[in-house]
């Protein structure tokens, strides 16, 4: 009761005292600082270069379609649309490599469609070349990270074997996978 | 250069008009707070009218739904010119999650706002917070600006 009254009290010195108006295009540093969360404000989406893999559950996770991913020859680009992002935060969360984060950067308006490239936040990662057919496949950088952690989880008897196998048919696109099984001599069930 | 007065006093105080296009009242609570005491923005000479006839920028908000769509047109013809509009929030501008590129779009959807009225500024946000309003109207006001000199 005390506590509240008190608090209740230099509430209402306060506003009496200082300006409860936020200057805010003028003093938008003093905004920033005070009235702004850092951490929890979710504003313009930043990727990582190094940590993102380019797996793409960010564009399959996206509620409103705002990320979306467009492979063109040897380049997987991933794209974030501000304009119809809502801002949920459901790719930063989902992302499996903390690879995009979410800045505290909401100043975002722009006049007309002259600026559209401010709009978007773009990134683009190296996709792997099947030896077989000489298409594209995954990324370079989520082959890595895929092999390393699968081989992490497998027991010891067979990790040797798995180790060879995925070594060769992460070369090959899931099509020549499936067909050259047996001649590459990668099926799964040569181990049982 | 002309010596425009009215033109000049117009530029210097604008009044909104905010026309809520069908959203689902986020951005409309966010507008409110702009007019509270924390923001303020009257102290700009902004007011916030309920008539397009003594707009001078038209505010939008929502995805535009296609019982809405005519009448945001008819709406937006009543506003004086120089006019500058305003798109605010994600659904007015591309039609937010209303609206997909894979032809899933919402059976209702008659906008973007864009598809159906002219749009001058964009405010990205879902809803966007006050600052990134003043911020987008603060744009709005520079286009007027140079709209009426």
């Amino acid at each position: 009761m005390k506590a509240g009254l008190t608090k209740l009290t230099r509430v209402l010195i306060g506003n009496v005292l200082r300006p409860v108006t936020v200057d805010y295009p003028v003093k938008s540093q003093q905004v920033r600082d005070v009235s702004i969360n850092q951490e929890e404000t979710r504003g313009k989406h930043s990727f990582d270069e190094e940590k993102c893999v380019g797996c793409g559950a960010c564009t399959a996770v996206c509620s409103s379609g705002a990320i979306t991913e467009s492979d063109v020859q040897f380049e997987r680009s991933l794209k974030v649309e501000l304009g119809r992002c809502i801002f949920c935060g459901r790719c930063r969360d989902i992302c499996p490599e903390r690879g995009l984060e979410l800045t505290p950067q909401f100043e975002l308006s722009q006049t007309g469609k002259g600026a559209e490239d401010s709009t978007k936040v773009e990134h683009t990662v190296q996709l792997g070349k099947c030896e077989s057919c000489g298409r594209a496949t995954f990324p370079t950088k989520q082959i890595d990270t895929v092999v390393k952690r699968a081989l992490e989880k497998i027991d010891l008897a067979n990790k040797i074997t798995a180790g060879k196998d995925m070594a060769v048919y992460v070369r090959y696109c899931p099509d020549c996978r499936r067909s050259q099984s047996y001649l590459l001599n990668i099926h799964p069930r040569k181990s049982y | 250069m002309r010596l425009d007065l009215k033109g000049k006093a117009r530029s210097y105080s604008p009044w909104i008009f905010h026309a809520h296009a069908g959203g689902c009242n986020n951005c409309d609570i966010e507008l409110a707070a702009c007019f509270a005491p924390r923001f303020d923005l009257e102290r700009m000479g902004v007011q916030l009218r309920n008539n397009p006839r003594h707009a001078d920028i038209f505010l939008v908000t929502g995805p535009a739904p296609k019982q809405i769509a005519p009448i945001l047109q008819r709406v937006y013809s009543q506003v004086p010119n120089p006019k500058v509009t305003v798109a605010c929030g994600s659904c007015a501008i591309t039609g937010g999650i209303y609206n997909r590129d894979d032809g899933k779009a919402n059976y209702a959807l008659g906008g973007p706002v864009e598809k159906l009225i002219p749009v001058d500024v964009l405010i990205p946000g879902c809803p966007p917070r006050p600052e990134s309003i003043i911020e987008g109207l603060m744009l709005a006001f520079e286009k007027l600006r140079k709209k009426t000199t």
